[in-house]
C-alpha cells in the first residue's frame, strides 16, 4: 500500500501539535519587515506582527514560499512517502497555489507523485479541508479519492471572519481610506467571507463590537441543523481570554458541537484582518 | 494615543461637522424654498455647502481651516434665515441644533460668540422687524419662556464644554506629571543603583581576593565563593534596573560586533550550571553546527535575554529538563538566529501568557511566592529583541511546561561553521546512556548534525557486542553506565578514547586514560573531545577565583594626574606581568606616545591642563593609523548612567571605573590587549600568594581608616599598599595646604580637582569617611553649593591633618620584616610630570631660597626625585639646588632654578 503524505500550508492555522501528531508536512509563508524576513509560525505569529504594526513598524510584506522553496520541500517529504497532497490556501489570494503548481513542474518525472489541491478557502476553513484529508489517508483512502472528496468538501466549508474595523483592509489595499472612515466614524464591522475561493464582503455589523461578534455568531449558525456537528473552529487574531470565552459560550449556545476548536490565526491571516478579528469556521452537510 | 490618532480623531470631527451642517442646509435650504424667502439666500447656502465640502475633503487643507469656515459660514446661514423668519421663535429649534453642533469642536469661545450672535437676532428681531410682541402676559410669558429654554440650552452646553475642557487639561497634566515622575524615577534609580553596586563592587571584589588565597579550606572556599555570587546575583538585579529605566527612557544604545555564538552559550551554559545548583533538572542544549562563526550583533545583550530565559525557566522548574536550542535560518542578508528555552516546569495559564511582557510583574505570584525575581526580565528581554529587529514568542501548557522563543535578523561575517571536527569521516562513536531516551535521542542528534557516525547502546551486551566490531574510535558513557561497567571502559580505553559525562556536583573521580566532559554535554563539548581538545577543568580550579593571563610582551600606559592612583592602578595590574609606564598629564601622555609603542592606554578622565578627553582627541588627531586604533580606555570615578557612550563618543574605547574592580580590569585588558600578547598563567601564577605581615596592627577602632580596604583596593599586595600609604603620607601636608589656599582664592574649578582627587586617595588607602567628605564637597562645588563649602572645609582640612597623622602612626608601627616580604615589582621609569605641576615646584624652591629655607629646599628635593619634565630628570636641577641652599648659596641656588626655567621653558 501507497505511503501517502498530506502537506498544506502554515496558513490553515491549525495547532503545530496537530502537525507533528499526524505527520503533516508545513510550508512557512513569510512576512517581511525592515529588518528581515521570518517564517511565519515559526520565527513570527501574528501578536508579534500586530504589535510590530501598531507601534509604527513601515514595511510588512507576506508572501508565499517561492516554487524553489516548494521543490526542495517536496523532494524532502518523497523521502518518506510515496506520494504527496498538498492542500494550498485559495489560489485567488495568494501565489502559494501556483508557486506549488511550478515546483511540481520542475521536479519533472517524480513531480508526479505530488499532487496539489487548491482548498478554496484559507486559515481553520481550509484547516477542515487538510484535516478531513488526513483523516481519510489514515483510513486507507487512495490518493484519488482524497482528490475527489477535498473537490467536493470545499463546497461546503464555510469561512468567514468579523473584522473590528476596516484598519487592515485599507492597510492591504482592499478598502479605500473614506471606507475605512466611514466605518470608523459609523462603528462598522465588517463580515468577510470566502465565496469561491474570493474574499467578499458578506455584510456588516453595526455598534459596539461585542455584541456585533455575538449577532454574527448567530447570523453564522442561524442554520444550524444544516451544520455538520463534528468539529468547529473559531479561530481569531489577539483576542483575549475573555472574548474568546464569550464566543465559545455562545457558540455553545446556539449548537452543540463535538468539537469546539479555538485556534489563533497566523500572521499571514491577521495582517489582512487585524486584532480583534474573530471567525468560526464549519463544514455544512451534504 | 499616537499623533496619527489624534489627526484622525480631528478629521472625523470635521467630516462630523460637515454632515450635520450639511443636513442643516438642506432644512434651511428647504425653508428658503417653501417659505419663499429671497433667492440669493438658497444661492448663498449651495455655495457655502460646495465650499465646505471641498475643504473638509481636501488633503492639503488644515482641519483648523475646515473647522474656521464652517463657524463662519453656520452663523452666516442661520443668522440670514433667522432675520428672514418673522417669527424669532420659529428658530428657537435651528439656534440650539447650531449650538449643538458647534459644541462638537469643543471651544467655549465660540459658543459664546454664537450665543452674542443669537443676542444679535433676537435684538433685531425686537427692535426692528417688531416680530416680537410684548402685548399681553401671555406674550411676555411665551417670550421669557422661550428664551430661557434657549439659554438653558446654550447655558448647559457651556457648562459641559467646560467640563470637559477640564478634564482635557487635568488629563494632559496628570499625563505630564507622570512623563515627569517617569523621569524622576529613571533618575533615582539610575542613582541610587550607582551608589548601590560601589559597595557591592567592592564585596565582590574583596570576595575575588579572597579566593586567590591559597590555603583555605573548602569550607571557608565553598562559603566565600558564594558570598561572591550572590553579590554577583544581586548586581544583576541592580544591572536589570537600570537597564530598565534606560530602555523605558528609550537611552539604551545595543552595540553591534563580531562575535562567535560559541562563546555566548558557553558562558550562558556556565552561568546556568551555577544557577540550577542543587535542583533535580538537567540542562539540555541543542546547537546548530553549521552556525556561521562569524556573525554581527550586541553580543552582550543577546547573551543577557538568554541568561535571562534560562534563569526564569530554571527558577520555575523543579524535575525535568531545560532545553536550550540554537539554530538558524539562512537569509539573503546573513541569518536569523533562533534561540528556544523550553522546560518541563509549571506552565502558564492562558490569561497569565498575556501579562507576561508586562513590567515588574510575575505571573501567579501566590504559587511562585518562593521563587525571586524583580519581575523585569522578560520585558527587558523582549524589548532589547525588539531594538535587534526580532521577535519573542511564547507557548505554554499549564502543568506541563512553557518554551520561550526569539529570532533576531544578524549578518554574517564568516561563514565557515562554528563547530567543525577533523577528519569525521574516521570517527565512529558509541553513546551509552542506559534507557535514557532522551540523552540517547541527543546524542544520534549531535552525530547527525556534525555529520559523524554516532551509534547508541542500550545495554550491556549491546556495547560489549558494538566494542568488540573493533572500528569504534570514541565512546561516551553516562556516569552510572560507567561504573558499572568500569572494567570494561578500562579495557576500551586502551584502544579507543572513553569518554564518561558527568555532573560537576557529584563527579567522580576517574583514572588517567577516561576523560570526562561536564554535562551539560552538547555540540561543543562533544566536537570538543572529537577533535582532543582537553576539556576537563578541576573543580578547585573552578572554584577558586579566575585566573588571570600574563602579558609579557604588552605594553600599557597609564595616566594619571594623582601618583597614589597610578600606584594604586599600577598594583592592580602587576599580576598580569605586562610592562607598565605610567604619566601624570595628559601633555606628557602625548610626549610618551610619540616615541614610544603602547598597546593600550589608560586615561583618566578629570585632570587640570589637559583632561583626558582632550589628550585623547588629540591623539586621535595624530598622524598614522595606529593612534586612530590605539585602545584608549578611561579611568573615572563617576560611573553614572550613560558615560560609557560618552566617552565612546569623545573618542575612547571604554571605560573602567575607580576603584578598580578586577573583574572588569580583566575584561578590558583580555578585550583590548593584542590576542598575540596574552598567554596561559604560569605556574607561579597558580601559586601566588599575597604574604600577610607580621605584626600588621589593623586600627579597628577608627572608622576613618580601615588598611582592610585599602589593601583590597591595592590588589592585596602589602608592599605596593605601604608605598602608597608612604606617598600618601608624604603628599598629604603638602596637598592639605595646597587645598586650602584654592578655598582661600576661592578658585572653585581647582578646588573641585582637588577634591576629587582626594576622594578616589582616601577611598583607595582606607580613609573612609574623609573620602565621603571629599566627596559631598566635590558635589557642592560642581553644583555650585559653594556655601556647603565653606561651611565644611574647615573640617576636611582638619579631617585630612588626623588621616595623615594616623597613617603615619600605621607606617611607623607595623615595619615590614625584610626577612619575609616580597617587594613589589617597580617601574623603573621616571614619572613624567606636567608643566603646571613643575610651575608649582619652581615656585615653590624659588620662594624656600628666597627666604632662606634649606630645610624646604632639601624637602622639595626629594619630593622631586622621581620625576622627570620631557624626559629630564628634576633632581638634577632641584638637588643641586638643595645642596647650594644647605651651603647657605641660595643666590646660586636661584640661578640653578632659573636655568631649569630656560631650559624647561616653564615659569612660575
Amino acid at each position: 500500500m501507497k505511503k501517502i503524505g498530506i502537506t498544506t500550508d502554515c496558513v490553515c492555522d491549525l495547532p503545530e501539535e496537530y502537525f507533528i501528531l499526524n505527520d503533516v508536512g508545513v510550508v512557512y509563508f513569510y512576512i517581511t519587515t525592515s529588518t528581515g524576513r521570518f517564517r511565519d509560525g515559526y520565527e513570527i505569529d501574528s501578536a508579534n506582527l500586530i504589535e510590530y504594526l501598531e507601534n509604527g513598524g513601515e514595511k510588512a510584506e507576506t508572501c508565499a514560499p517561492e516554487p524553489i522553496e516548494y521543490k526542495s520541500f517536496f523532494e524532502e517529504q518523497l523521502k518518506k512517502y510515496d506520494e504527496i497532497i498538498h492542500i494550498s490556501i485559495t489560489d485567488k489570494v495568494s501565489l502559494s497555489y501556483r508557486n506549488a503548481l511550478e515546483a511540481v513542474k520542475d521536479m519533472g518525472d517524480e513531480g508526479k507523485r505530488v499532487h496539489v489541491a487548491d482548498s478554496e478557502h484559507l486559515s481553520t476553513g481550509m484547516g477542515h479541508v487538510v484535516i478531513n484529508a488526513v483523516d481519510m489517508r489514515n483510513g486507507g483512502s487512495s490518493v484519488q479519492e482524497i482528490l475527489e472528496e477535498t473537490e467536493r468538501l470545499k463546497k461546503r466549508v464555510s469561512t468567514s471572519f468579523i473584522a473590528k474595523n476596516a484598519d487592515y483592509l485599507y492597510r492591504n489595499g482592499r478598502v479605500s481610506k473614506t471606507v475605512r472612515d466611514i466605518c470608523d466614524t459609523f462603528m462598522i464591522h465588517p463580515i468577510l467571507h470566502l465565496k469561491n475561493g474570493r474574499m467578499t464582503l458578506k455584510g456588516v455589523q453595526i455598534g459596539n463590537y461585542d455584541n456585533s461578534v455575538k449577532r454574527y455568531i448567530r447570523q453564522e449558525l442561524r442554520h444550524s441543523k444544516k451544520i455538520d456537528k463534528r468539529r468547529l473552529f473559531i479561530t481569531h487574531v489577539g483576542c483575549t481570554v475573555k472574548k474568546i470565552s464569550e464566543a465559545k459560550a455562545e457558540v455553545n449556545r446556539l449548537c452543540a458541537f463535538e468539537e469546539v476548536i479555538v485556534t489563533k490565526a497566523s500572521a499571514t491571516i491577521s495582517s489582512n484582518c487585524g486584532e480583534g478579528t474573530i471567525g468560526v469556521l464549519y463544514i455544512n452537510e451534504n | 494615543m499616537k499623533y496619527t490618532d489624534v489627526v484622525t480623531n480631528k478629521k472625523t470631527a470635521a467630516k462630523a461637522g460637515l454632515l450635520i451642517f450639511m443636513l442643516c442646509t438642506v432644512i434651511m435650504g428647504a425653508m428658503c424654498i417653501f417659505s419663499g424667502w429671497e433667492t440669493w439666500l438658497i444661492i448663498m447656502l449651495a455655495v457655502h455647502a460646495v465650499v465646505l465640502t471641498v475643504m473638509t475633503f481636501h488633503p492639503k487643507i488644515p482641519v483648523k481651516a475646515q473647522s474656521a469656515v464652517l463657524m463662519l459660514f453656520s452663523f452666516s446661514n442661520i443668522f440670514s434665515c433667522s432675520i428672514m423668519e418673522n417669527d424669532i421663535y420659529q428658530s428657537i429649534a435651528v439656534f440650539i441644533g447650531a449650538a449643538i453642533l458647534i459644541s462638537v469642536y469643543k471651544d467655549v469661545k465660540l459658543l459664546l460668540t454664537y450665543a452674542l450672535l443669537i443676542v444679535c437676532g433676537a435684538f433685531y428681531h425686537i427692535f426692528v422687524l417688531g416680530s416680537v410682541s410684548f402685548d399681553t402676559m401671555t406674550d411676555i410669558t411665551h417670550f421669557i419662556v422661550r428664551i430661557s429654554v434657549m439659554l438653558t440650552a446654550l447655558v448647559f452646553l457651556l457648562v459641559f464644554i467646560s467640563s470637559m475642557n477640564k478634564n482635557e487639561e487635568e488629563l494632559k497634566e496628570s499625563v505630564a506629571e507622570a512623563r515627569q515622575a517617569e523621569h524622576y524615577k529613571s533618575d533615582f534609580l539610575a542613582n541610587m543603583s550607582h551608589e548601590i553596586r560601589t559597595p557591592m563592587n567592592a564585596i565582590v571584589g574583596m570576595c575575588e581576593l579572597i579566593l586567590r588565597e591559597s590555603g583555605l579550606s573548602e569550607s571557608v572556599r565553598e562559603n566565600c565563593f558564594n558570598i561572591q555570587t550572590s553579590g554577583r546575583s544581586l548586581l544583576a538585579i541592580i544591572n536589570d534596573i537600570l537597564d530598565f529605566s534606560k530602555i523605558e527612557s528609550g537611552k539604551l544604545e545595543l552595540i553591534p560586533d563580531e562575535f562567535n555564538i560559541a562563546s555566548t552559550l558557553n558562558t550562558v551554559i556556565n552561568m546556568s550550571e551555577a544557577r540550577r545548583r542543587n535542583k533535580k533538572i538537567e540542562i539540555i542544549v541543542k546547537a546548530d553546527p553549521d552556525i556561521p562563526r562569524g556573525i554581527i550583533g550586541d553580543e552582550v545583550r543577546i547573551r543577557q535575554v538568554i541568561v535571562n530565559l534560562m534563569t526564569n525557566a530554571i527558577k520555575y522548574t523543579e524535575k525535568g529538563y531545560v532545553t536550550l536550542t540554537v539554530s538558524q535560518s539562512k537569509q539573503d542578508y546573513g541569518i536569523n538566529l533562533l534561540v528556544s528555552v523550553a522546560d518541563t516546569g509549571i506552565g502558564i495559564t492562558e490569561e497569565n501568557i498575556e501579562k507576561l511582557f508586562t513590567s515588574f510583574r510575575q505571573v501567579d505570584t501566590k504559587k511562585n511566592r518562593s521563587v525571586e525575581g524583580t519581575g523585569l526580565g522578560l520585558a527587558i528581554s523582549k524589548r532589547l529583541i525588539t531594538q535587534m529587529g526580532g521577535f519573542v514568542g511564547v507557548k505554554s501548557e499549564y502543568g506541563v511546561g512553557s518554551e520561550f522563543r526569539f529570532v533576531i535578523p544578524v549578518k554574517v561575517t564568516d561563514e565557515r561553521p562554528f563547530i567543525t571536527i577533523k577528519e569525521p569521516q574516521s570517527i565512529h562513536a558509541v553513546g551509552y546512556f542506559g534507557n535514557n531516551d532522551r540523552y540517547n535521542k541527543h546524542f544520534c542528534e549531535i552525530g547527525r548534525q556534525l555529520n559523524v557516525d554516532f551509534r547508541c547502546c542500550e545495554s550491556d551486551e549491546e556495547l560489549k557486542t558494538m566494542s568488540d566490531g573493533g572500528n569504534i574510535t570514541h565512546f561516551f558513557a553516562g556516569k552510572e553506565e560507567y561504573i558499572n561497567n568500569a572494567e570494561l571502559f578500562g579495557q576500551l580505553a586502551e584502544k579507543s578514547e572513553v569518554f564518561v559525562i558527568q555532573e560537576r556536583l557529584d563527579a567522580i573521580e576517574l583514572p588517567e586514560n577516561i576523560k570526562c566532559i561536564f554535562k551539560p554535554f552538547y555540540a561543543i563539548s562533544v566536537a570538543s573531545a572529537l577533535n582532543n581538545e582537553n576539556m576537563v577543568v578541576s573543580l578547585n580550579e573552578r572554584r577558586g577565583s579566575d585566573i588571570r593571563f600574563s602579558a609579557p610582551k604588552a605594553r600599557v600606559l597609564i595616566v594619571d594626574d594623582n601618583a597614589i592612583n597610578l600606584k594604586v592602578a599600577v598594583g592592580l595590574m602587576q599580576p598580569y606581568h605586562m610592562q607598565l609606564i605610567t604619566a601624570e598629564s595628559g601633555p606628557a601622555a602625548i610626549n610618551m606616545l610619540r616615541s614610544r609603542d603602547i598597546d593600550l592606554v589608560f586615561m583618566d578622565h578629570m585632570m587640570p591642563e589637559m583632561d583626558g578627553i582632550e589628550a585623547t582627541k588629540i591623539i586621535r588627531d595624530m598622524e598614522g593609523d595606529y593612534y586612530k586604533k590605539l585602545p584608549i580606555v578611561a579611568l573615572t570615578a563617576n560611573a553614572v548612567n550613560g558615560v560609557r557612550e560618552m566617552f565612546i563618543q569623545e573618542g575612547l574605547n571604554d571605560f573602567l571605573a575607580k576603584p578598580i574592580e578586577l573583574s572588569a580590569l580583566d575584561r578590558i585588558l583580555r578585550n583590548y590587549l593584542p590576542k598575540k600578547y596574552i598567554e596561559a598563567p604560569t605556574a607561579s601564577d597558580y601559586a601566588e600568594n599575597d604574604r600577610r605581615k607580621k605584626g600588621r596592627k589593623p586600627v579597628s577602632e577608627s572608622v576613618m581608616f580601615d588598611p582592610d580596604k585599602g589593601l583590597m583596593y591595592t590588589g592585596g599586595s602589602i608592599d605596593a599598599y605601604r608605598e602608597i600609604l608612604e606617598m600618601y603620607a608624604k603628599k598629604g601636608p603638602e596637598k592639605r595646604v595646597y587645598i586650602d589656599k584654592l578655598f582661600e582664592k576661592k578658585d572653585w574649578k581647582n578646588y573641585v580637582i582637588e577634591v576629587h582627587a582626594l576622594k578616589s586617595t582616601s577611598l583607595s588607602i582606607g580613609a573612609v569617611k574623609l573620602s565621603e567628605l571629599a566627596k559631598e564637597l566635590e558635589l557642592a562645588g560642581k553644583s555650585g553649593s559653594y556655601g556647603t563649602i565653606e561651611k565644611k572645609n574647615g573640617m576636611l582640612s582638619d579631617l585630612y591633618g588626623e588621616v595623615i597623622d594616623i597613617v603615619n602612626d600605621y607606617l611607623g608601627e607595623s615595619e615590614p620584616d625584610d626577612t619575609e616580604n616580597e617587594t613589589a615589582e617597580e617601574t623603573a621609569e621616571l614619572t613624567e610630570i606636567s608643566a603646571e605641576k613643575l610651575s608649582e615646584y619652581i615656585g615653590r624652591a624659588k620662594d624656600a631660597c628666597a627666604g632662606f629655607d634649606g630645610d624646604a629646599m632639601t624637602a622639595i628635593a626629594d619630593e622631586v626625585s622621581d620625576y622627570s619634565y620631557n624626559g629630564k630628570p628634576l633632581k638634577e636641577y632641584f638637588g643641586r639646588a638643595a645642596e647650594l641652599a644647605e651651603d647657605f648659596e641660595y643666590d646660586t641656588a636661584l640661578e640653578e632654578i632659573a636655568r631649569l626655567e630656560a631650559e624647561t621653558e616653564v615659569s612660575v
